[in-house]
């Protein structure tokens, strides 16, 4: 045979070295592949809640959500979630940016108006919990939760979503707050003296750019709120007449909410042979009722004119920004995360 | 062929199934401790201790003076107990957890020196994990004669330690 057609056994690959290189190539994906496995261990669980729980938290205590525009009256509180629904982007109840700890009551009622039904989506409330999970947990694993507050001494108490179960290690944060009420305006009636009428003077552009030595805590705030005008101390027989506004026509009280409530109804179906003898007459002008449309056109003081058939008062009128005060109650906020 | 140096196909398969077992072995035995559980719990009770500070420093109208103001210049230290107890201690379930706290005062006095006075103090300290939280607060109205006289007019640091028990 001629040995130029011989193949050469030259720096040919030996059966043993094919056999060791395989052995440590199922090795090696052997390792790489539990390596993840041994990253597990770095994760601890209770840890990731806790932070998930301490971010809800402070969320919910020290942002106001979004949108929040006060310039432009828009916040998220007063979107109708039936068709507004995906402009919510991030909810919180604090009642500014610089007010952490001090919770608005209206934006607790629109947080804690939830349904885990399927309709949800056709009503003015949250879907538990995708709503929640998508505008305020956030992340990519899907959490459970539970959010609860309540106010130390009436022990009202508002709940989102279900315990957590039995055994289940949850991450968790607590919370002390403030909650500020709407704003009350207590006005005692005076039976006999001159005027038949209860005026309130309300000057638009102070509700709307408060005086800066209040207290964001401390501010009537007509626009997010409702504002609830109390009159007490009728000693004889007493029926509210009208309630309108001055200068006439300026702003229109509607049968749909948002609206003007009597005592709990809406004016235009107040019954007014009601005798108020001896009873409060609650006026609650309710959140959403000024808004940016109507305040346009209206000049710059503004007067809510209660008539009687007999004399309550002296007749001369109240500056609401001087009797109305919202309240403010201290409650505890809990989140779980699990 | 020379066989000299060479390894022993049945000596390798051995040798690597060892050398594996062991790896499986290292790897699924570790575990790394984190101690960061720890801080956390001090995270959440120094948040909660402040919280109640604030609550109780934020006057309930306009102008008036705030209850962590008033109990400190009235030196009513129970009822500053019980409004701070139920701050950092209430649940919503209506359990109560189980936190203690002592309360020093910080003040300035007319010489310039930094003096604390024991405001609340009511249950002893056994070195447990306890934070420390602190709130400015400006003490004013003092009668002439009261025991806290020395605060009056005064910006003081509340300073509380809080632990639980």
């Amino acid at each position: 045979m001629n040995d130029k057609w011989r193949l050469s056994e030259d720096a040919q690959l030996s059966i043993d070295f094919i056999i060791g290189f395989t052995i440590f190539m199922i090795a090696f994906i052997f390792v790489a592949t539990m390596m993840s496995g041994l990253l597990v261990n770095l994760q601890s669980q209770t840890i990731d809640y806790d932070a998930v729980a301490y971010r809800t938290g402070v969320m919910l205590a020290e942002d106001p959500g979004n949108p929040y525009d006060p310039d432009n009256i828009v916040y998220w509180n007063l979107l109708d979630l039936t068709t507004h629904r995906d402009e919510v982007e991030r909810l919180g109840l604090s009642i500014g940016r610089n007010s952490p700890a001090i919770l608005q009551q209206a934006k607790i009622e629109k947080f804690f108006s939830w349904s885990s039904s399927l309709s949800c989506e056709a009503n003015d409330e949250f879907c538990f919990p995708a709503d929640y999970r998508q505008k305020l947990i956030f992340g990519d694993y899907p959490y459970n939760f539970h959010i609860t507050l309540e106010e130390i001494e009436s022990g009202r108490p508002w709940s989102l979503g279900a315990e957590p179960p039995n055994n289940r290690p949850y991450g968790y944060t607590r919370r002390a707050v403030l909650i500020k009420k709407p704003s009350v305006a207590p006005i005692d009636a005076i039976p006999d003296d001159t005027g038949v009428g209860i005026n309130i003077t309300m000057n638009i552009y102070d509700l709307v750019y408060p005086p800066t030595d209040i207290k964001p805590a401390h501010q009537v705030d007509i626009f997010q709120e409702d504002l609830i005008i109390n009159v007490t101390g009728f000693t004889k027989d007493t029926h509210l007449q009208s309630i309108s506004w001055f200068p006439s026509g300026s702003l229109d009280i509607p049968t749909e909410s948002p609206t003007i409530l009597v005592n709990e109804v809406p004016y235009q179906e107040y019954e007014k042979t009601m005798n108020l003898n001896n009873k409060n007459l609650e006026i609650r002008i309710e959140q959403g009722y000024f808004n940016r449309e109507k305040l346009a056109g209206l000049p710059a003081i503004i007067e809510l004119r209660l008539m009687f058939d007999v004399t309550v008062s002296d007749g001369n009128p109240l500056v609401l920004e001087n009797i109305a005060n919202p309240p403010l109650v201290p409650a505890v906020l809990e989140v779980k995360v699990w | 062929m020379n066989d000299s140096g060479q390894l022993y196909t049945i000596e390798g398969v051995a040798a690597a199934i060892m050398m594996v077992i062991t790896a499986y072995m290292v790897i699924s035995s570790a575990s790394i401790f984190t101690p960061q559980e720890k801080h956390v719990a001090q995270m959440q009770l120094e948040q909660l201790g402040h919280d109640a500070l604030v609550v109780m420093d934020t006057p309930g109208e306009n102008g008036v003076q705030s209850n962590l103001s008033k109990f400190i210049a009235s030196d009513e230290e129970e009822d500053f107990n019980q409004t701070y107890y139920k701050l950092v201690n209430q649940r919503t379930d209506g359990t109560f957890d189980t936190l203690k706290y002592n309360v020093t005062i910080y003040y300035q006095t007319d010489t310039g020196d930094i003096e604390p006075i024991d405001f609340f103090k009511k249950w002893d300290y056994h070195r447990e994990n306890a934070v420390k939280v602190t709130q400015w607060s400006y003490i004013t109205d003092i009668q002439v004669g009261e025991s806290t006289e020395v605060l009056n007019d005064k910006v003081v640091l509340v300073e509380v330690l809080l632990w639980r028990d």
